[in-house]
């Protein structure tokens, strides 16, 4: 039985990881880009870095520092079967 | 199963959106004269005889083209893949680079064995030529090709 990545498949996340799997993006943009509260994005990125699917890197000191985040390797091999699983399983649907 | 497939749908806006949308328009209209400097100086370097006075040019040049690559990443806030590029977009962008090596390549090659008085000179400000002509034109047809796909995926409206 095909199943959907359930850390995935939260829709902020699935999004999230989306955007990642596409670039290298820096914290502000990602939460221009999704509309999130920024506690609300740092709480998904949390779970996602725990997950050990996406990095985090810190430029810069103080006021001016940033963060920017990429998929890792674990994190994008699971968003691709992830991916591959979600087209499964609507071929499948379509199918019967 | 309706969500599944407007997950996929989501999933499939999201990866375009990275191309089409934000990150190419903020980096700035100097961006491409910046490089074309920076490489015509790099080009230019490659003529200075005086060892000292070479080896500092070069340097500066090297900052000057680091410098500008920190900001356009700065600025876009997002470095994207090629890998996951779509096609259309994928093309043009492997286009200027085929077109820009083979033109600095033949640059180079009429420099080292022209008996031009100071080729690297001539060579400098035919790459900036180079790299102003083909960095408009790709600029150009990306981000026209980028917003016929935004606007095709319902990104944007034309």
């Amino acid at each position: 039985m095909d199943e959907l990545d359930p850390l995935i498949h939260a829709p902020k996340r699935l999004r999230i990881m989306t955007v990642l799997s596409t670039a290298e993006v820096e914290f502000s943009r990602l939460q221009e880009r999704l509309g999130l509260s920024a506690p609300d994005l740092s709480k998904q990125m949390r779970q996602l870095v725990d997950a050990g699917y996406v990095e985090a890197r810190k430029t810069g000191k103080g006021p001016g520092s940033t963060t920017w985040y990429k998929l890792t390797r674990q994190g994008r091999r699971a968003y691709d079967d992830y991916l591959a699983t979600l087209r499964r399983l609507l071929d499948g649907a379509s199918a019967s | 199963m309706e969500d599944l497939e407007r997950t996929l749908q989501q999933v499939e806006r999201d990866r375009l959106e990275t191309y089409v949308g934000g990150p190419w328009q903020r980096i700035p209209w100097w961006y491409t004269l910046g490089f074309a400097v920076a490489g015509a100086g790099a080009m230019m370097t490659l003529g200075i005889e005086t060892k000292w006075l070479g080896v500092v040019a070069a340097v500066v040049t090297a900052l000057l083209i680091g410098a500008l690559a920190g900001v356009s990443v700065r600025k876009a806030g997002a470095v994207p893949r090629l890998r996951t590029m779509p096609s259309p977009l994928r093309r043009i962008m492997v286009g200027y680079w085929v077109v820009a090596m083979a033109g600095i390549a033949v640059i180079l090659l009429w420099a080292f064995t022209t008996d031009t008085a100071r080729p690297f000179v001539w060579a400098g400000a035919m790459y900036f030529a180079l790299v102003v002509v083909v960095g408009s034109v790709t600029d150009v047809l990306f981000r026209r090709r980028a917003r016929r796909l935004a606007i095709e995926a319902g990104i944007e409206h034309g």
